[in-house]
């Protein structure tokens, strides 16, 4: 655990047992911004969590509701993480990448023995139409290489936006967030205004029995959509490998029939 | 079942019969005659029998909660066995995959460098290349060799503080087992957020709440990290492989080349 969950964690039960925030604060032997203490002095909550290190979506629900911070993070706590996501898609985009960078490396190969055979032969200019197909292989073994990173930069930086996926957890988060707020006892007017930000949850039931079963179901879903999105990227990163080196390999076929014929 | 899951097992049901007013000795025995493992049942019925004489086992094992710890540090205890167990499951499942990450691509290399002796022994008309590849099959197949053995030595023997969904594992195990008297509740390797944590949290609820909490906290932690860990370390494991033979490839490649531009009469 780091200095800014312990916070975090203890600052969520100071706000449930109505105990000193200050307290809390200054139990962590990590630093803090003394801004954030006079935000917490003045009374303006919200700024002073974001501060100090609470998700935007925690600080605004406990400034609001300040009980209902900490049944939040003890349902967020189960959430799947999207490290996990992120994990192994990364996995599966790093062995495309290794397979790519593979395939560049034998074409590059391949064109220096090609360019040592037509060397050897009568007519150099012979051996053109294979010295073009290793460097269009080449060029489409880059740009997949290129497209892989990319995406792998994707993955790592914006995870929250992959599809289905994100949309799914964002639901999930605000169905904790809405029964943390049941759980605690808040009234229908701080549950309609924390409703207000809900961007996936448009009809946030009545119940807490209700809401649980909407969170379990958003994380069901988040995890066949991660199967689906890892399952994708394996399919359409090995499929596209396999594509390079099945044209590759049939244009060489063809090339190498017409060296044959000009030789 | 393992030993470990029926010994969880066991605690939870005594721990479930001391709730419903169900004197020690009679729950201990309840429990006996659902264990199917005999060795367990043997240590449950001396548990019971030494209950009954009016002596406590010795140590701060198994056997001492179940016949001194109340409902919650049996369940306590029997949390405690969970996160041992999981600790143990994430330190295997890594080893598995960092193992096998390394070991796999030492075969394929391994495959590739004899096949590839093989077709250049098959082809003709490169004499001196089938001497500059005989001389250069060696150091390959013994490099293959090597990390073939690291991997199963990563498979075998993978150190458990590589892995952290263990670490974490063990603390709350450690956490847990040591508010019961089973050793110190700070368990060694506790960041200094946990300390503050837990010294922070123990005046207001208790020791024993107070490390349950963290115990959940550092749980959950552990199974978001087991992912990262089960796909990062064998990622890392096989690029720094496939790395070493690449660099071995790469340096090899021009003078093989050299080698077979001057069988060819290129010198």
């Amino acid at each position: 655990m780091n200095a800014v969950r312990a916070r975090a964690l203890l600052i969520g039960h100071a706000l449930a047992e109505d105990t000193s925030l200050q307290a809390a604060i200054v139990a962590v032997p990590a630093p803090y911004r003394m801004d954030d203490l006079v935000l917490l002095q003045a009374g303006r909550l919200e700024p002073a969590l974001q501060g100090l290190g609470l998700p935007a979506a925690d600080a605004r629900l406990a400034s609001l509701w300040p009980a209902g911070l900490r049944p939040a993070q003890r349902r967020q706590a189960t959430l799947p993480s999207p490290r996990g996501l992120q994990a192994r898609l990364f996995q599966t985009l790093v062995a495309t990448g290794g397979v790519l960078a593979g395939q560049l490396f034998a074409v590059a190969a391949a064109g220096r023995g090609a360019a040592l055979m037509a060397d050897l032969a009568p007519s150099p200019q012979a051996f053109e139409p294979v010295l073009r197909v290793l460097e269009a292989a080449s060029l489409a073994a880059g740009l997949g290489l290129l497209a892989t990173v990319v995406s792998a930069g994707l993955v790592l930086l914006l995870p929250r936006r992959l599809p289905a996926w994100g949309r799914a957890m964002l639901r999930a988060e605000e169905a904790a967030r809405a029964g943390a707020l049941l759980e605690s006892g808040a009234p229908p007017s701080v549950r309609a205004e924390v409703a207000r930000d809900f961007r996936r949850l448009e009809q946030v039931p009545l119940t807490l029995d209700e809401l649980t079963l909407v969170q379990e179901r958003a994380v069901a879903e988040a995890e066949v959509a991660q199967e689906r999105l890892v399952e994708g990227a394996r399919a359409v990163g090995m499929g596209l490998c396999v594509l390079i080196a099945f044209v590759t390999t049939a244009a060489l076929y063809q090339a190498l029939a017409l060296v044959q014929v000009a030789l | 079942m393992r030993l470990g899951e029926q010994e969880a097992l066991v605690l939870r049901q005594v721990a479930a019969l001391l709730r419903r007013g169900v004197a020690r000795g009679q729950a201990i025995d309840l429990a006996r005659r659902c264990v199917g493992d005999v060795a367990l049942a043997d240590r449950l019925a001396r548990v019971g029998q030494d209950l009954a004489e009016g002596q406590l086992p010795q140590g701060a094992g198994f056997e001492r909660s179940l016949a001194v710890a109340d409902a919650e540090g049996l369940e306590r205890r029997a949390a405690a066995v969970d996160a041992t167990l999981a600790a143990d499951s994430a330190l295997a499942t890594v080893r598995l995959h960092t193992g096998a990450a390394v070991a796999i691509p030492a075969v394929l290399i391994l495959v590739l460098v004899v096949l590839s002796h093989l077709v250049a022994g098959l082809t003709p008309g490169l004499p001196h290349a089938q001497g500059g590849l005989l001389s250069t099959l060696l150091p390959p197949v013994l490099g293959a060799a090597m990390p073939l053995g690291l991997g199963l030595l990563l498979l075998l023997r993978l150190p458990r503080r590589w892995v952290p969904a263990a670490r974490l594992h063990d603390r709350a195990a450690q956490l847990l087992s040591g508010v019961d008297g089973a050793g110190d509740p700070m368990p060694p390797g506790a960041t200094a957020a946990e300390q503050a944590y837990l010294s922070a949290r123990a005046p207001a609820v208790g020791l024993e709440a107070a490390a349950a909490e963290l115990s959940v906290e550092l749980s959950a932690e552990a199974g978001r990290a087991g992912d990262v860990a089960a796909v990062g370390l064998p990622m890392v494991a096989a690029g720094l492989v496939l790395l070493a033979f690449g660099g071995v490839a790469l340096l090899l490649y021009f003078p093989v080349l050299r080698v077979i531009r001057m069988g060819l009469g290129f010198g």
